[in-house]
């Protein structure tokens, strides 16, 4: 349903052309979830703005991003924007600065559907709160004439999921949906996504730094590191056996995970450094600088794909001789 | 760790006590001849902090964990209760009397981008407690200090010269830490000091408040949202809600066997790094505000019964060192 | 490096620094040299268009106009500089306090900011003029109490930012009492944003000081100002237009070049600051 080849994003500096996201691949079937997981400088915010042709005006995409066979690089923002929001939803991660302050949440879900659809105002009220009733806010036909300064987070966020859903996009792109909400909400909202996937037959593509939430909700994960992906496949496959040094490094690095000496007191791994900034990254492997197991061959070129068992993937040359 | 450390035996007396700790914002009265109504932050925390030990105290936002940090560190006046450092009430002292105990606790905050003065080098913002010292540490001892505050936290001594931009987020925060250790404090208070921080980032800081704990002998309070963070580091915990807590013991118990419905919420609430464990979960209610009278959280709780609208549980002891504020235990 | 780059491609920004800087050399140049004795009344020239007497003529009382506009951008610019000094220094000390004292100060400081602000300043200086008569003293008193609330404003809700902030917090731990706070932490990050209120108010205060002028309570004769020369020219408005299009185009100048810097500092600041947050 969406195929992304060959992704870049890069941005005009006055020192000259700057890479911030480079060589992305990744396909998407409908009704499944894609999570892309990174720290932050990673890209994977810059990422999601070109999947959505939101990116800012210096930046510049290049590759090919096919939403059901139709190309959308290239595309004029007047053809975007007919896509955006029709065939592409898009949830954000502050739920209170992605609302309009000054129009009732009802207003706003049947703003898109009036709009794309050409639906009359009574039609696309009902549908509004058709919408409101889905994502489980209590009392909907009440809360319709709501401004969003009157719902707490969680209801804001639900309300920010019913936009994107108001014209049953194939697609929902959702960047960092949860990382503003408390832990009892993040858990509802996750449980809300994964039930409109499943029943809506969506792809969708969820973006967060935080393992748990990828882990939780994804079917597949893309781990970005330094603006590229190192590593791709199942969720299961990546989460029960990380192939890239970084990625195993990150999870070793996370309280609560699987493989981490639990228990107070215990100290965590770490990976030494900091996630470089663009400009600042190494030539070959973009981890080099901060692998316990690079070689000289490591910042000779980038990694190119290693395939592993059941669909995992590693850019990681190393990948045999990694203890 | 298990044994005396996971249950702080009575040796010596404890570093920090706080008693009926509260703290109370009078709001807006809703008509002018209402009475005025009261936000309760914190509304009567009893806390006991032994020696060397690292404490954690974890709640969702809004429950008044940072309040209760700003109280402890005398920071925010309090609307009532006592907090005891090393046997002295904080909140009593004279302004110049406090400002002489100040040097035996420090705090470290959430958002390393905000705690340090974008205008100042690292040497002045490190050295900023200093002032606390009754020798003033001057000239050479105070450039001894700094370099010495910033080796012990992974930094180098050169590093005084620069200034904080030039730092990422966890080195900002290692900043941070070093200020609060230059007076040799025996009590660091962390409000959140990791969760504006990368995973792999933070793991180096809490391993460096691990460290600390050992070489130093510090003892820690640390305020988090973050469960797994709290496991990985606390030896004992208290889980706080709307401004009380409901529940403390040891971690590794509270973990094991949460008592309380909150914490039970909580728990299962915290989404699971592995796939392999991925759970269905009960239908969570939303946040309420706390109702006027009775269990704050029994607009929430999955067990709630007419006791539970009528009357607040207090903090009984249902364990040793474990304590639980729920009628249904 | 970066910073002197933005600063070297904003236009605005460079436009009004060199009309400020022209203009604040043609006021120091005056103060020790200028092309005849502004002071000096030669009746053949009366009135003479530019380039017949002088650079740009002469005024009612033959003097050279041209040494008159020197030495009136000094006349104005530095009293609109005392008066915007004046105005700033009191305004900030009361800002900065009433962001550290919160409460009944704060309120107090204020609502007199409020009045102040509501009394129109031309009437206060012609009240000043009544008491002390009218007086580059006049013109900086009337000037600089008008500039007090604004400064206090701009500089209490700038103070009351930096109080939210962690470090503030921290510093507070550190034993550092609402005075050091703001010595240290306080003034040092909202000094950017004071310099270019200051700039703003400084083309504001030539204006006013041009208008005191005009209604002859500033700057009294035989000391030169654009304000009054304006005033002057009103009654050969007919017979020589370039006595009031000249110090009317200074004014406009110096207004403009000073409003330009100032909106461009406030561009460079500004995203600095925000990337801070």
């Amino acid at each position: 349903m969406l195929e992304v080849r060959n992704l870049s994003v890069g941005i005009a500096t006055p020192s000259g052309p700057l890479a911030l996201v480079e060589e992305v691949d990744f396909r998407l079937e409908a009704g499944r979830t894609l999570g892309i997981v990174g720290e932050s400088g990673s890209g994977k915010s810059m990422l999601a703005l070109a999947l959505m042709g939101l990116l800012p005006p210096a930046a510049r995409a290049s590759g090919s991003i096919r939403l059901e066979g139709d190309e959308l690089i290239g595309l004029p923002e007047a053809a975007l924007c007919r896509i955006r929001g029709k065939r592409i939803g898009m949830i954000f991660q502050e739920p209170m600065t992605a609302l309009n302050p000054a129009m009732t949440v009802g207003e706003q879900i049947a703003e898109g559907v009036q709009w794309h659809e050409n639906l009359g105002r009574r039609a696309a009220r009902a549908r509004a709160l058709d919408l409101l009733q889905r994502v489980g806010i209590p009392e909907a036909a009440r809360r319709l004439d709501d401004y969003p300064h009157q719902m707490s987070g969680g209801q804001r966020q639900r309300v920010g999921i019913a936009i994107a859903l108001a014209c049953r996009p194939r697609l929902l792109i959702a960047d960092e949906p949860t990382t503003a909400l408390d832990v009892t909400v993040q858990a509802q909202i996750l449980d809300l996504l994964r039930e409109l996937v499943a029943e809506m037959g969506m792809g969708l593509i969820l973006i967060s730094h935080d393992l748990g939430v990828i882990a939780e909700t994804a079917d597949d994960t893309l781990v970005m590191y330094a603006g590229m992906p190192v590593e791709t496949g199942s969720s299961a496959a990546i989460f029960a056996r990380p192939a890239h040094p970084y990625t195993r490094g990150l999870f070793l690095a996370m309280p609560g995970h699987a493989g981490v000496p639990a228990g107070a007191g215990q100290r965590l791994q770490t990976i030494p450094g900091s996630v470089p900034e663009p400009g600042r990254r190494p030539s070959g492997c973009r981890f080099a600088d901060r692998c316990a197991y690079v070689i000289e061959a490591c910042r000779a070129a980038v990694p190119p794909w290693e395939p592993l068992p059941g669909g995992q993937q590693a850019r990681c040359i190393r990948l045999e001789e990694l203890p | 760790m298990s044994g005396p450390a996971a249950m702080p035996s009575g040796t010596g007396a404890p570093l920090l006590v706080a008693e009926g700790l509260a703290r109370h914002h009078p709001l807006a009265r809703p008509h002018p001849f209402a009475e005025r109504p009261v936000f309760k932050a914190v509304d009567g925390v009893d806390l006991t902090l032994e020696r060397g030990e690292i404490f954690g105290v974890v709640g969702e936002s809004g429950c008044g964990k940072s309040t209760l940090a700003r109280l402890l560190m005398a920071l925010e006046p309090a609307t009532a209760g006592r907090v005891l450092f090393e046997g002295e009430d904080l909140l009593s002292l004279s302004p110049a009397a406090l400002r002489r105990r100040r040097r035996g606790f420090q705090m470290v905050f959430q958002d390393p981008y905000g705690s340090l003065d974008p205008r100042l080098s690292v040497a002045r913002i490190v050295a900023e407690p200093l002032r606390l010292l009754a020798d003033g540490a001057e000239g050479r001892s105070r450039r001894d200090r700094v370099s010495e505050s910033l080796q012990a936290v992974g930094l180098q001594a050169s590093d005084a010269r620069k200034y904080p931009h030039e730092f990422s987020g966890g080195q900002r925060q290692r900043i941070a830490i070093a200020r609060a250790l230059i007076t040799r404090p025996s009590l660091i208070v962390a409000d959140e000091p990791v969760s504006a921080l990368d995973v792999s980032v933070q793991a180096q800081v809490l391993n460096l408040l691990l460290d600390l704990q050992e070489s130093h002998g510090l003892t820690h309070l640390l305020i988090s949202h973050n469960l797994a963070v709290v496991e990985q580091v606390c030896q004992r915990l208290a889980v706080m809600y709307l401004g009380r807590f409901v529940e403390t013991g040891p971690t590794a118990e509270l973990f094991k066997a949460p008592a309380h419905p909150y914490t039970r919420l909580l728990l299962e609430a915290v989404p699971s790094p592995d796939p392999a464990r991925r759970r269905s979960r009960r239908p969570i209610a939303d946040p309420a505000p706390a109702p006027a009278g009775g269990c704050p959280f029994q607009p929430r709780c999955p067990l709630a019964v007419a006791r539970c609208r009528s009357e607040a549980p207090e903090l009984r002891t249902i364990a040793p060192g474990r304590q639980v504020a729920c009628h249904q235990v | 490096m970066t910073a002197l780059r933005t600063v070297v491609r904003h236009p605005t920004l460079n436009l009004g620094g060199l009309v400020t800087l022209l203009l604040l050399g043609t006021a120091v140049v005056s103060q020790v040299w200028t092309p005849a004795s502004p002071t000096q009344i030669q009746i053949t020239q009366r009135l003479a268009p530019p380039l017949q007497a002088g650079l740009l003529g002469a005024d009612h009382f033959g003097r050279d106009l041209t040494s008159l506009l020197m030495v009136g951008a000094w006349n104005s610019l530095s009293i609109a500089f005392v008066a915007v000094l004046l105005g700033m220094a009191g305004g900030v000390l009361l800002g900065t306090l009433a962001a550290a004292w919160r409460g009944w100060a704060e309120e107090v400081v204020m609502r007199l900011a409020d009045v102040t602000f509501a009394f129109p300043a031309v009437l206060s200086a012609i009240m000043i003029a009544a008491l002390i008569g009218p007086g580059a003293t006049t013109a900086v008193i009337a000037i600089g109490v008008f500039n007090i609330p604004v400064f206090a404003r701009v500089s209490r809700a700038a103070a009351l930012q930096v109080w939210e902030r962690d470090f503030v917090l921290a510093a507070r731990s550190a034993g550092k009492g609402p005075v050091l706070i703001t010595l240290h932490h306080v003034l040092p990050n909202i000094a950017g944003l004071l310099v270019v209120q200051a700039t703003i108010q400084l083309a504001l205060a030539i204006l006013a000081e041009a208008g005191l002028s005009f209604l002859g309570v500033g700057m009294p004769p035989p000391h030169p100002s654009w304000g009054r020369m304006l005033s002057d020219a009103q009654t050969y408005l007919s017979q020589a237009p370039h006595l009031a299009i000249l110090p009317g185009l200074a004014i406009a100048l110096a207004v403009l070049g000073l409003n330009m810097l100032g909106d461009g500092l406030r561009d460079i600041i500004d995203p600095k600051l925000r990337r801070k947050r």
